[in-house]
């Protein structure tokens, strides 16, 4: 299997190893959370910004100058900017040939490279994808999927012609996006391309439409396909997966080649009223207890918070879990925060999970240094 | 601490009061109360969390804005988590992991106010469950069962409870009476005095005798602390003001007198210039909600979104130490006015302001320079002087002139 590890630099002189997790911010915060909240916890300071509120208010940051991560309260981060936000499924049939639809708030804004960079230059990130066409579901039309692939090259060039000429993006990495939707053919000549071209790294985009249905990729379906465009890359760069990702699926595309991933898949669940319950960790379980009716030898990723049998279950989420929900709450207040409709509900999943998918990464990264990832691959 | 308690008659309370400063002019006064998981300073607001949750924040977040005393709602713990939960969690407090001191209500103003069809007998409050449609009774007794679960340092007697501005007097003079039939029913199905505070609540409506008559007859009960009820309820300011104003003078001055509903800040600058230690509301977590942040002048909050706030990179308040002003801009705020986080920012800042606002009303009784700070705060929040008659007529009882 391929084994990648490999040092992600980052402003400010941090690195980091992958692969990785981005956190996903949406709107300009960790969902509900807040630079508070977020210091009760561990985690990397590594963030995933979706484009449209950041190109919906570039004249705010330009006025502000100190770039993105310092407006959001979270100064000296790693910052990764993209034109769409993978938590929230794509709205098909806006882009026009000269742009492409980002929506915040349920507002439209129609975006060309020339603003997206206007929003890259305000925003100031560690690293930015390209602008680009991703508007290829399962059934798009052959015009369509090749309309995708040049349409991104295009962006991608005048990105980069914008971004050379611009001293204050010299230490920012750009990516490249990798489109073509289910089709060999694109696939191969997009990936051909882009490789030619001096980005830092890619997004493997386009296989899904976004939301939380973007976990329920078709493996075999876009199997093939990944691992072609992935031979075709080179070693040394990055890539960066976006979308809803189970701790099985995490596995499958590491085991194939990607880098680096966005947390989407945490907010999915925590909306859900899920409490991720995964190992995590290569160490045995010393509790068989997983709380769960569901008989042994059926693994469960995760508690579902809101059924009434947690009522009365005074353990903490996951018995082995060291994170603030669980040094400090109940299964049963959780399952009463969430009948309620109480914000706090939302509040200590997401901790929780946040924390709970972190340390399944940092797992994932000592497997890949003892070659162990097999073992983990057992457990899940 | 209640373990500690001296005599016999002091292990019938787990309370201690005592008064440290009183103003020279008005009646206001500085005080500590110690409480089984608290020592409060006074004249204190509580912040309110009605299930078992202060809107989003976590407990260690109220820590560290020193936030001692909280309030829960009866009603709406009883039904969820629900009394059998709340006993083998071991009471609301670790329920909710909330070390410090908790407060509350009876239940019935919820009855009352939330169900078309409570119905109000001796007995008790009857009402349709709003979960399963079946009948339920709400009597002193079980109003005092459930608050014995939750196990809140102060618990509320049931009272029966009309609008101030109900318009039938022969319902009032009832409500007052059984007030005080219903603190007795309390009393003595209230098994531990020694953990628990039983506060009973002056009813009376707007009738000054009818004020003084019932707080007589609950101040011969001796409970540990007193509320003022039945008022903030839409009634004239000036009739509001007057009732506390009469209530306090009847009260002892060893003991608490809770103000129940009351959070403005020009209110709570008013009330404890009559002589008010205790205050509740909604009104700073649920206006957080809707995008509000309190500020200590004219006038008095700032709609963070509203577009005039898109480029203003100030914090909400300069002076204000809370975590949100030393992060956060206006700007920020504004720009994620629709996720969670935003309400939770603002949350942190409207519960920060509160209780800064209280402590500076505080230090000032210490200082005794409580009368001028009041004509600073009035003029800050009304700099063109056209102060609010109700607030002319209440300072001026106790002496201080708004000019």
């Amino acid at each position: 299997m391929s084994r990648r590890t490999h040092l992600l630099p980052g402003p400010y002189g941090q690195s980091w190893t992958t692969p990785l997790l981005l956190t996903s911010l949406k709107g300009g915060a960790v969902p509900h959370l807040t630079k508070e909240t977020l210091a009760y916890m561990e985690i990397e300071p590594a963030f995933l910004a979706p484009a449209a509120p950041i190109v919906q208010q570039t004249e705010v940051l330009e006025k502000y100058q100190k770039g993105l991560t310092s407006f959001l309260g979270l100064p000296h981060q790693f910052s990764l900017m993209t034109p769409l936000d993978p938590s929230v499924p794509d709205r098909p049939g806006f882009h026009t040939q000269k742009s492409v639809a980002l929506w915040h708030n349920g507002n439209k804004t129609s975006v060309t490279p020339e603003m997206y960079m206007r929003g890259v230059i305000a925003a100031q990130p560690s690293a930015f994808v390209a602008l680009c066409d991703s508007e290829t579901p399962v059934g798009a039309s052959n015009k369509r999927k090749g309309k995708a692939v040049s349409k991104s090259l295009d962006f991608l060039d005048r990105c980069l012609l914008m971004k050379a000429s611009e001293p204050r993006l010299s230490d920012s990495l750009i990516f490249g996006a990798i489109e073509g939707g289910y089709d060999a053919q694109c696939r191969a000549f997009s990936a051909k391309e882009t490789v030619q071209r001096p980005v830092d790294g890619f997004l493997i985009d386009g296989f899904h439409t976004n939301g939380v249905t973007s976990g329920d990729l078709i493996w075999s379906d876009a199997q093939p396909l990944l691992q072609s465009i992935l031979k075709a890359l080179p070693d040394s760069k990055p890539r960066l997966y976006q979308g809803s990702c189970s701790p099985k699926m995490t596995l499958d595309l590491i085991e194939i080649g990607i880098d680096m991933f966005e947390s989407s898949y945490v907010f999915h669940e925590t909306e859900a009223g899920h409490g991720l319950i995964f190992p995590n960790t290569l160490k045995p379980v010393t509790s068989p207890d997983n709380g769960c009716h569901a008989s042994l030898d059926k693994k469960v990723d995760f508690l579902d918070l809101k059924d009434p049998q947690f009522k009365d279950d005074f353990s903490p989420i996951h018995q082995s879990c060291t994170c603030y929900s669980c040094r400090k709450h109940t299964r049963a207040y959780i399952n009463h925060l969430l009948a309620t409709k109480e914000m706090l509900g939302p509040v200590l999943l997401m901790i929780h999970n946040l924390h709970h998918y972190q340390i399944f990464f940092r797992t994932i990264r000592e497997c890949c240094e003892t070659d162990s990832i097999s073992a983990l691959r057992a457990l899940i | 601490m209640s373990s500690s308690s001296p005599s016999g008659l002091m292990a019938r309370s787990a309370l201690q009061f005592t008064v440290l400063a009183e103003c020279s002019t008005t009646k206001a006064r500085a005080s500590t109360m110690v409480l089984p998981h608290a020592t409060v300073e006074t004249p204190v607001f509580m912040p309110v969390g009605t299930q078992g949750t202060l809107k989003g924040l976590l407990p260690d977040q109220l820590l560290a804005l020193d936030c001692r005393l909280i309030l829960g709602n009866t009603y709406h713990l009883g039904n969820r988590p629900g009394v059998s939960t709340l006993k083998q969690a071991g009471g609301l407090h670790r329920f909710m992991n909330w070390p410090r001191a908790l407060l509350t209500d009876s239940g019935g103003f919820q009855m009352v106010s939330l169900l078309d069809l409570a119905q109000i007998t001796e007995d008790g409050v009857k009402f349709r469950s709003p979960y399963d449609d079946s009948e339920c009774m709400l009597t002193p007794e079980h109003s005092m069962e459930i608050q014995a679960s939750i196990g809140a340092d102060i618990m509320m007697q049931l009272d029966d409870v009309v609008d101030a501005t109900h318009a039938d007097p022969e319902r009032f003079e009832e409500a007052r009476h059984r007030t005080v039939r219903w603190l007795d029913r309390c009393l003595k199905a209230h098994q531990r005095p020694d953990r628990q505070n039983l506060f009973p609540i002056v009813q009376g409506g707007l009738d000054v005798d009818k004020r003084k008559d019932c707080a007589r007859r609950l101040i011969e009960r001796d409970t540990p602390g007193f509320a003022v009820g039945g008022l903030s309820g839409g009634e004239a300011k000036d009739d509001f003001w007057r009732m506390v104003h009469v209530s306090t003078n009847e009260l002892p001055k060893n003991k608490p007198r809770y103000l129940m509903g009351v959070g403005f800040a020009v209110d709570l600058v008013v009330c404890s210039a009559l002589g008010i230690d205790m205050y509740d509301c909604v009104f700073p977590t649920r206006t957080a909600r809707f995008g509000s942040a309190l500020i200590m002048k004219h006038p008095g909050a700032l709609n963070l979104k509203a577009r005039a706030f898109r480029l203003d990179f100030d914090p909400i308040d300069q002076e204000c130490p809370c975590f949100t002003c030393q992060n956060h801009s206006r700007a920020y705020i504004h720009s994620i006015i629709h996720e969670p986080s935003a309400c939770h920012l603002i949350t942190v800042h409207n519960v920060a302001f509160q209780l800064r606002l209280m402590k500076t009303i505080r230090q000032n009784i210490l200082a005794d320079t409580f009368p001028q700070f009041i004509q600073s705060f009035m003029l800050a929040n009304y700099p063109d002087k056209k102060y609010p008659m109700w607030a002319i007529n209440a300072l001026q009882a106790v002496g201080v002139q708004l000019s």
